[in-house]
């Protein structure tokens, strides 16, 4: 499929990279000269020098052959623009990145419908509810969520001295009440395997377990963590990530503060969040950090705009004794840094945008997409059709290509995690890891 | 954990002399009985405070809170001035009612936190202006606070 990218920044990149590691024929749209030479000497795309609000760029870009427009530049204007140009091609669907929180709360005037938009994304959005679902599972480095929490995917750290560790997952299985739990990926060092029976755990790894909800808890005791809940977290910073992230909270009861530098936006986001209480500062002054008892908050979220000032902060806020600490990190190279640093978790928005972009591109037979941290590979949910072959079969008899394990089926109402000899039926919706070189062989087992 | 357990009727001052910002933090250091030269101290962390950052936070409402070793356990102080003040808030708006909480550095039960937690909750009920505007003495804000905080 023809897919045209408008915006060659970090969302758009990192789109445009998972699209052409399928093999669809990519084409990058930005005004930035110096951003498209970054992306071409990376990926391979074709990149287009011009703005996506245009026609005639949107023309050279051969908008008409594409199966898919994703608008996903800083401003959602040009992002809308677009869009609506390329309302006059059938068959196109047509994703932007609409940020501005006003789009999503029926203020506006200007419904996105208007500008011929299919899907609305929220990078800012889907960012805090992703802080806000590690944060709800301590510990956990990454969690997806599928059949609205039924079945969750966790990557976890596997303590040194924990259950799990130097236990092959047959041994695992076998001392515990394992039917709601089923090990789905392991990180060792950049190794990244789907694990066998007689696969062996060590401390270290990072490993991702598909749970019913029920076996959270047994999860993280499998390795070496410790369940807690929320009550008090503060937040650096005042940008929308923010903004989304302390409205989640006070939906959920729990008492927020938020620091935030400029006054200005201080008090807008005080008249904006009922509940939370805003207090003007810098969340790099160590000393306001403690008189504000930072050292006492379940915990510590920085999200200002800038990485800088996020890795700083969240530093402090560790070394004083906050229990746990979320860093917003915006640009890639930073990641692993932040990690290596020792930050809890570090989150960036290009794969939250990318994620929920990702869920819609394969549209039909795909329901949902999820990009696991760290694991070049994904989880994603089939609907299994009567075109398909592997209904009525036991798992163990269906030839599952390698580098890919069912994590997880619903049916109806119900969430199982699939032994052996289970089998698929017509209807059930299919959760399935992938690596990323396992993709395309996984969705032809489930033809629309 | 009830706000109304950390306050008494000495700690609150419904007629704040101070008409700068610096002369009501003294008035609400004034309501928690210390010696001078705790008072003295303590001024000078609560201005050091406000000067990382006003505790205005906004309609109205200061809460200026820090942490002291002049008091050995989690004292507050309500303060009210009906004229206002300025006390560079957040919207620059002159502020009229005053929550004080000063903690010891360190606290075996952690209720710094909490308490400061309960009194923004109490302080951001929309129609709370109004309220404490009406009180004529100390033992209603008593009775506000028990009907509004739980």
């Amino acid at each position: 499929m023809r897919v045209v990218v408008v915006g060659a920044g970090e969302v758009g990149y990192h789109v445009a990279q998972r699209l052409a590691n399928e093999r669809h024929d990519v084409v990058v749209v930005d005004t930035a000269a110096h951003r498209l030479e970054y992306v071409k000497s990376h990926l391979d795309v074709a990149v287009l020098e011009g703005s996506g609000a245009s026609p005639a760029v949107l023309r050279q870009a051969r908008i008409k052959d594409a199966g898919l427009l994703v608008a996903v530049t800083n401003h959602d204007e040009v992002n809308l623009v677009s869009c609506s140009v390329a309302r006059e091609y059938k068959d196109i669907l047509k994703i932007a990145r609409v940020s501005d929180p006003g789009f999503y709360r029926g203020e506006s005037q200007l419904h996105p419908e208007t500008f011929g938009v299919d899907v609305m994304i929220n990078p800012e959005r889907e960012l805090a509810l992703e802080t806000f679902r590690m944060l709800q599972t301590t510990a956990a480095r990454d969690i997806a969520v599928f059949a609205e929490g039924e079945i969750q995917i966790i990557g976890l750290e596997v303590l040194p001295d924990s259950p799990a560790a130097g236990r092959t997952l047959i041994e695992i299985a076998e001392g515990s009440r394992s039917s709601g739990m089923i090990t789905v990926v392991v990180k060792r060092g950049d190794k990244v395997v789907v694990p066998k029976g007689a696969t062996r755990i060590e401390g270290g790894d990072l490993i991702y377990v598909a749970v019913l909800p029920d076996f959270v808890h047994e999860a993280l005791t499998l390795c070496g963590h410790q369940h807690s809940s929320l009550k008090r977290v503060m937040i650096a910073g005042g940008s929308t990530e923010a903004y989304y992230f302390a409205r989640l909270l006070a939906q959920h009861d729990i008492e927020a503060t938020l620091l935030v530098r400029e006054r200005e936006r201080a008090q807008e986001l005080a008249e904006r969040l009922e509940k939370a209480l805003i207090l003007n500062g810098d969340a790099t002054d160590i000393e306001l950090l403690e008189l504000e008892g930072v050292g006492g908050v379940d915990a510590f979220v920085a999200l200002t705009d800038e990485d800088e000032t996020n890795i700083l902060s969240a530093l402090v806020a560790k070394d004083i004794g906050a229990k746990q600490v979320v860093t917003l990190v915006n640009k890639s190279e930073y990641a692993p840094l932040a990690r290596r640093i020792g930050l809890d978790v570090a989150v960036s928005p290009r794969l939250s945008a990318a994620n929920a972009i990702l869920q819609y591109v394969r549209r039909g037979k795909v329901t949902r997409v999820a990009l696991l941290r760290d694991t070049e590979g994904e989880a994603i949910s089939f609907d299994l059709t009567a075109r398909s072959h592997i209904a009525g079969h036991p798992l163990s008899s269906i030839d599952f290509p390698e580098g890919s394990i069912v994590a997880g089926v619903v049916r109806g109402n119900q969430a199982i995690i699939p032994k052996g000899n289970d089998e698929l039926k017509v209807g059930d919706t299919v959760i399935v890891f992938a690596l990323a070189s396992a993709v395309d062989r996984v969705a032809h087992l489930f033809p629309a | 954990m009830r706000l109304l357990d950390f306050f008494s009727e000495d700690a609150v001052n419904l007629d704040l002399q101070g008409s700068s910002k610096d002369d009501i933090l003294l008035d609400l250091i004034a309501q928690l009985g210390l010696d001078d030269e705790a008072e003295a101290k303590l001024h000078k962390m609560l201005k050091r405070r406000e000067n990382l950052g006003s505790t205005g936070i906004g309609k109205g409402i200061a809460i200026p809170h820090c942490r002291s070793n002049v008091v050995d356990s989690l004292r507050v102080a309500f303060g009210r001035k009906k004229e206002g003040v300025e006390f560079r808030a957040i919207d620059n708006k002159p502020v009229f009612n005053f929550f004080l909480i000063v903690a010891p550095p360190l606290e075996v039960s952690n209720q710094y936190l909490p308490v400061l937690g309960k009194i923004a909750q109490f302080a951001k009920e929309s129609d709370i202006n109004d309220e404490l505007e009406k009180l004529t003495e100390p033992g209603q804000f008593l009775k506000l606070l028990q009907k509004r905080s739980s």
